[in-house]
């Protein structure tokens, strides 16, 4: 019997496919380049290649000597910074890249200048694309009296430090996390910020991300600053917090647990004095909301 | 009835073309597609070896290219539409 099929009816489906095909691979290609990466991987194996074709290495570094400060200005991938008892700062690092040869070309900058190691990821003279994430692990002595960290696209996460080091940490998209902390600068555009702080100068600010916060202690002397234009300000401080407290939203709800003896109150201001009123503290908001809790 | 059948046997011949003409119309989609993407990841990889932004057009061009593909082969007026009208065509000879 003759076949009634023609060879369109088999090349027809080869052919679509074909196309099905290649619409999972521009799919997996594309989608591999991930330009937001935020992840928090640091484990990796060595010159392994991920699903999406990225090459990776891994490295560590020590550094002995009396370092007081830390500075790491990271682009993509996410900062963790340990405190450790040893007298050496540790740098241990997974980056991230298109192919070998841009994995070559990928270099971790870390350059110890007097008492301050400064570390910086430079990218080669290849295509942007070609250079992907580098998450960091820092491990610090507790000689370091300052960190200063940065990342565009990344997650900053500050822990196990003695209580008297001054932090200076920013990220446009990635989350902040502190866990306690004297001094702290903080600047974020869309992650939150998180921290726990025992006095000092306290600024954060952020456009759109949350706040939350816990004072634990504060002296004269010491301020507290915090600044956000859509995203929500929760602090909790000790129960004998002694403060001159301004609290100000356009359009977001404002709370207070502290007995406040009130100077100003206004629909979208509140102002007055907890106990002496010895440091001052602000908060200002646009739309995000505004609650100061006391600790039990 | 002759006049019935004649009926019954154009309707056939003009589903029989249309299924023909949207295979045929698929092939040479896929040629057109194949051909450009081709010429594109040429230009890509001959002017910088670098990020393959041809796979940009490909991966949309390519979503229509399959759906083509579906439209012709897969769902060409399938076996839900033809049971539909053997059981019209059975009821109405039962009317009659």
């Amino acid at each position: 019997m003759k076949s009634r099929r023609s060879w369109v009816d088999f090349v027809g489906p080869v052919l679509g496919v074909a196309a099905m095909a290649m619409v999972a691979f521009s799919l997996v290609y594309l989608l591999g380049i991930r330009p937001f990466y935020r992840g928090a991987s640091y484990r990796a194996v060595p010159g392994a290649v991920s699903a999406a074709g990225w090459v990776r290495d891994e490295a560590s570094r020590r550094f002995d000597g009396p370092f007081e400060r830390l500075e790491i200005k990271n682009v993509s991938g996410p900062v963790r910074i340990e405190g450790w008892s040893e007298s050496s700062i540790e740098v241990s690092y997974v980056k991230e890249a298109r192919s070998a040869q841009a994995l070559e070309e990928f270099e971790i900058r870390m350059q110890p200048q007097g008492t301050t190691l400064a570390v910086q990821p430079l990218y080669g003279r290849l295509s942007g694309t070609q250079f992907g994430p580098v998450a960091f692990e820092i491990r610090v002595p507790p000689s370091v009296r300052e960190i200063k960290a940065g990342s565009v696209s990344g997650h900053i996460v500050v822990e196990n430090l003695p209580a008297d080091v001054d932090q200076e940490l920013e990220s446009v998209s990635g989350r902040i996390e502190t866990g306690r902390t004297r001094g702290l600068k903080a600047r974020s555009v869309s992650g939150p910020v998180r921290f726990t702080s025992t006095g000092g100068t306290i600024e954060v600010n952020t456009t759109s991300g949350r706040v939350s916060g816990r004072i634990l202690s504060l002296e004269r002397g010491d301020s507290v600053e915090v600044g956000s234009i859509s995203g929500t300000v929760e602090l909790e401080a000790f129960a004998g917090l002694d403060a001159a407290v301004t609290l100000q939203s356009v359009s977001g709800s404002i709370a207070c647990d502290f007995p406040l003896q009130l100077t100003e109150q206004r629909r979208n201001r509140l102002e007055g004095v907890i106990g002496g009123g010895s440091v001052p503290l602000t908060v200002k908001t646009v739309s995000g909301r505004i609650r100061l809790e006391r600790a039990d | 009835m002759a006049e019935k059948a004649d009926k019954a046997q154009d309707s056939k011949l003009e589903r029989a073309r249309k299924i023909a003409a949207r295979k045929l119309d698929f092939l040479r989609h896929f040629t057109i597609y194949a051909v450009v993407m081709a010429v594109l990841a040429i230009i890509n990889n001959t002017t910088w070896r670098g990020y393959q932004w041809w796979l940009w057009p490909a991966l949309g061009w390519g979503i229509g290219v399959v759906a083509h593909f579906l439209s012709a082969y897969v769902n060409q007026g399938g076996s839900l539409e033809k049971r539909m009208i053997q059981r019209e065509l059975e009821r109405m000879q039962d009317e009659e």
